[in-house]
């Protein structure tokens, strides 16, 4: 039985046989070929979806004809224990005593 | 993986709990840990935390977050058909002999699922129900800190 390829654009072909799909890894060509577009300002105001993508840290440019925008997901910051007691002690260290399971119980 | 239920977490967050010594010293302990949250925990956590009538009680629920976001907390979604089935089951098998409450059977239903290291509760029938049903606990009940998990 013969099968149809059908190219994707995320690199993963489509093998198509007896009516069934299956998506299967294209195989590692020797040298990697990456397409890159350059993403317009408004494509991320139609699409807002495409920087929701961003892990923290990264960034990426928009470009239109007065140049590129930088949107710069920040990254998280790393809080220390110390950072945390502070909190916790400026905010509870005045209220009276409790003891946790009264108040599951209620 | 450190599971803490909701009554090892307002303990730690909140200065004036009768043991808040022993958890913070417990947590600060296991800082490298992956410490899992889950929704219900959370929201039982937050709905707590409210009953105090503390104007502070939003902030610090905004605290219990960012420990999420930048500390060693997690949170899982789980399958609620899942923690059903794991409650049902723990129903089955020990209700007639544990008395606990249904919210504590949620606890312990999410911890079978995602199967702790440890289990970290303030609460002792909890604590017993959690054990019995073969998971490591740690039952936090004195200001002397629990160094390993109590033994069934």
């Amino acid at each position: 039985m013969g099968r149809n390829l059908v190219g994707s654009s995320l690199g993963i072909w489509r093998v198509r046989s007896s009516g069934l799909e299956m998506a299967v890894e294209r195989p590692q060509p020797a040298d990697e070929n990456v397409g890159v577009k350059r993403l317009s300002k408004r494509q991320a105001v139609r699409e807002p979806s495409i920087l929701t993508r961003l892990e923290p840290g990264e960034s990426i440019e928009l470009w239109d004809r007065h140049g590129a925008l930088i949107v710069q997901r920040k990254k998280k910051s790393i809080r220390t224990n110390e950072q945390r007691r502070a909190v916790v002690h400026k905010l509870t260290a005045h209220w009276r005593p409790f003891n946790v399971l009264d108040l599951l119980d209620r | 993986m450190i599971y803490p239920d909701t009554s090892f977490i307002v303990s730690l967050f909140a200065e004036r709990e009768r043991l808040h010594t022993t958890s913070d010293e417990f947590y600060s302990a296991r800082l490298n840990e992956v410490w899992v949250s889950w929704p219900w925990s959370l929201f039982e956590t937050r709905n707590t935390l409210r009953k105090l009538d503390r104007p502070e009680a939003e902030r610090l629920i905004a605290e219990i977050r960012r420990e999420h976001e930048a500390g060693p907390f997690q949170m899982e979604v789980p399958s609620w058909d899942k923690v059903m089935e794991a409650c049902e089951e723990v129903s089955i098998r020990f209700s007639g002999r544990i008395q606990c409450k249904s919210a504590d059977m949620l606890h312990v239903g999410f911890a079978l699922l995602i199967l702790p290291d440890l289990f970290v509760t303030l609460d002792a029938r909890q604590a017993r129900l959690a054990r019995a049903a073969g998971l490591d606990v740690v039952l936090i009940e004195s200001e002397d800190p629990p160094t390993q998990p109590v033994a069934a």
